[in-house]
């Protein structure tokens, strides 16, 4: 029997580096069912984007997976071939990245880029070319047939991001990774392209893994999230669960460091920075920088632990996360 | 687009005027006088005297710049001392020996370069890249002369393969005649262009849109072919044309070791017989042709990148 949807498990990727062995990424399980959104969410460094790149398999070496499986369709794509996991890319799992602008090929135009997806049955010139314009206009691109001739440089930041969505939704993927795809736009662009993304979703019955840092498009955009901390999940949980009681005290601490209107409480920064990501040990990763953390932190393994219904938790003080956050803020009240 | 080869050509102006200037100069500072040259161990004050007044060389230098300047305007290049015959009439045949020469040497130079640029780079940091990049130093520790008189010695003297000189008549006669010049010329050449297409590739394939081409789910050959290699052609294409203005400079010495009937040995012979009317005339070529192969490098730039397409 084949689990629908994706299944990643136990993923670890290591990159060989001068100074050691990078984990990158350490043992990530995550299940993204048919249809749903959910959010991989972390700070620059966490393993986020590498998990999305390990699980299409375009790591750039010396990155590579060295254990772990990535379970779809009845296959693990961590052990395919390159022509096998070729016919996966783009119509099983598609991928669209942060930077519009890096993302489109300079020298071809925008008409190429998107027709070089259609399949090789797609009939006539004249007809891809009407493809190619439906695919365009379904992404919100105005003027699409003033564009087909277009190059990249030509469009705006958040054009291009379109653009880059209809070529990855001209195949209707089942899956579509979505590395922070608003990050280098503007706040204004950035909303529509999230309502977009998220129309486009529904209206395709796409699941979607949204990688991002921006807990705001968190709330608004997807169902579950998983919180990513030096290349581990610490935390899982559906986004109202997550939001209402974060049980790890990464999570706390995140949310508390995002500015809010309705939260009177002052801004409280995480202390410290992100561990050295050569010669991560045993135990807890975020100890160091944690206001709770104890001796028995930093012994041994610590498992990702059911806390709730669907709510997992990296901690071993999980059950008093909640109330260490509202110590915390009526320390900073005094 | 328009606009910018128009005022590119604009631009070539006035520097081909400054080159006729200072070839025009470059020969009257030459030590030794022509006429006296010419006329040799029997001239006398009188005869110098007079077969200097007959090519104006007695007449004030701006006098004879402009003179100079009516005669390249209708195609007057003088005529040759030692062959009595018009330059304008010899010039076209051998051109065309040198234009085969340094165009069969780009072709050869590509068709060396690109294949092992591209195995070199699929195979980054690994064994073949590894006996690539290091064969490809090789030929740049090597002079021209050496290395063509070397395959002259084996092709042609040992082993018989290619005809050790001249041109030979019809173009497979050609190919045949000028293979071993020609890849004299190109050796040096295809191991620069090896080493620059092999990193720009590599950079190419690390790019996001390339990541982004096959997380589309194109195949390996598409996204090798159609996104990685264009793009990572662009830096070859200035590289081409830089050096195609040396090949030229390059053929004086290739064509005098492969006695080769073009505008390299032409340019040596007159030099040796002092014939400055033609060292003149074909000094101007060089520089012009050089002008001109920066300028079509320019030209054809926008072609390949469409972000330097303005106006």
């Amino acid at each position: 029997m084949t689990e629908p949807g994706l299944v990643v498990d136990g993923l670890t990727v290591e990159i060989p580096t001068s100074r050691g062995v990078v984990r990158a990424v350490r043992g990530v399980t995550l299940r993204v069912a048919p249809g749903e959104a959910m959010a991989l969410v972390g700070e620059s460094g966490s393993g986020k984007s590498m998990t999305c790149r390990a699980i299409v398999r375009l790591l750039h070496p010396p990155a590579r997976i060295t254990a772990g499986a990535v379970r779809f369709q009845g296959r693990d794509l961590a052990a395919l071939s390159e022509p096998e996991i070729e016919r996966i890319r783009g119509t099983g799992i598609a991928m669209v990245f942060q930077d519009p602008m890096s993302a489109l090929n300079p020298v071809l135009t925008i008409e190429r880029q998107v027709a070089e997806v259609l399949p090789a049955a797609a009939g006539g010139p004249r007809e891809r070319r009407r493809q190619v314009v439906a695919l365009l206009r379904q992404v919100g691109i105005a003027d699409a047939e003033r564009r087909l001739r277009a190059y990249p440089h030509q469009l705006s930041g958040g054009q291009r991001q379109r653009v880059m969505l209809a070529i990855v939704l001209a195949r209707r993927p089942a899956v579509l990774l979505a590395d922070e795809p608003t990050t280098a736009l503007d706040v204004t662009i950035q909303a529509q392209i999230l309502t977009e993304l998220r129309r486009l979703q529904a209206h395709l019955g796409m699941a979607l893994v949204l990688v991002t840092h921006d807990l705001g498009v968190v709330r608004r955009t997807v169902q579950r999230v998983a919180v990513m901390y030096a290349g581990q999940v610490v935390e899982l949980a559906p986004t109202a669960a997550l939001f209402a009681r974060p049980r790890h005290p990464y999570t706390a601490g995140l949310i508390n460091s995002v500015p809010s209107v309705d939260r009177r409480a002052a801004l409280a920064p995480i202390p410290g920075t992100p561990p050295d990501p050569v010669g991560l040990g045993d135990g807890c990763a975020f100890a160091p920088r944690c206001p709770i953390a104890s001796a028995e932190c930093l012994r041994g393994e610590i498992p990702l632990r059911a806390v709730a219904d669907g709510h997992w938790s990296r901690c071993l003080k999980a059950h008093v996360v909640g109330g260490a956050r509202v110590a915390g803020t009526a320390a900073q009240g005094s | 687009m328009l606009r910018y080869a128009l005022g590119r050509i604009g631009q070539t102006v006035p520097i081909a005027l400054l080159v006729t200037i200072l070839i025009f100069l470059l020969i009257k500072l030459v030590p030794g006088d022509p006429a006296s040259a010419i006329l040799g161990d029997r001239a006398t004050d009188a005869s110098v005297a007079a077969l200097r007044h007959q090519w104006g060389l007695d007449r004030p230098i701006w006098e004879q710049y402009a003179v100079y300047m009516r005669n390249l305007a209708t195609g007057n290049l003088g005529t040759s001392l030692r062959y009595q015959s018009p330059v304008a009439d010899m010039l076209p045949a051998r051109t065309s020996v040198t234009f085969f020469l340094v165009v069969y040497s780009l072709v050869l130079s590509v068709a060396i370069a690109v294949p092992l640029a591209l195995v070199a780079a699929a195979y980054r940091d690994r064994w073949p890249d590894q006996v690539i990049r290091a064969s490809m130093a090789l030929p740049l520790a090597a002079p021209a002369f050496w290395v063509g008189i070397l395959l002259l010695i084996v092709f042609s003297l040992k082993l018989r393969l290619f005809p050790a000189d001249g041109y030979g008549g019809g173009f497979a006669d050609h190919v045949r005649h000028l293979f071993l010049p020609a890849l004299t010329l190109s050796y040096a050449f295809a191991s620069v262009l090896c080493r620059n297409l092999r990193s720009s590739l590599v950079d190419v394939l690390q790019t996001t849109y390339v990541d982004f081409a096959r997380a589309k789910g194109l195949r390996r050959r598409v996204v090798l072919f159609r996104h990685v290699f264009r793009a990572a052609l662009l830096p070859a294409v200035t590289l081409i044309g830089v050096r195609l203005t040396y090949a030229i400079g390059g053929s004086v010495v290739i064509e005098t070791v492969f006695a080769i009937p073009g505008l390299g040995s032409w340019m040596v012979d007159s030099i040796l017989a002092r014939d400055y009317v033609v060292v003149q005339t074909l000094t101007l070529m060089f520089a012009l042709g050089t002008m001109l192969i920066n300028l079509a490098t320019d030209l054809i730039y926008p072609l390949f990148d469409p972000r330097l397409r303005m106006g």
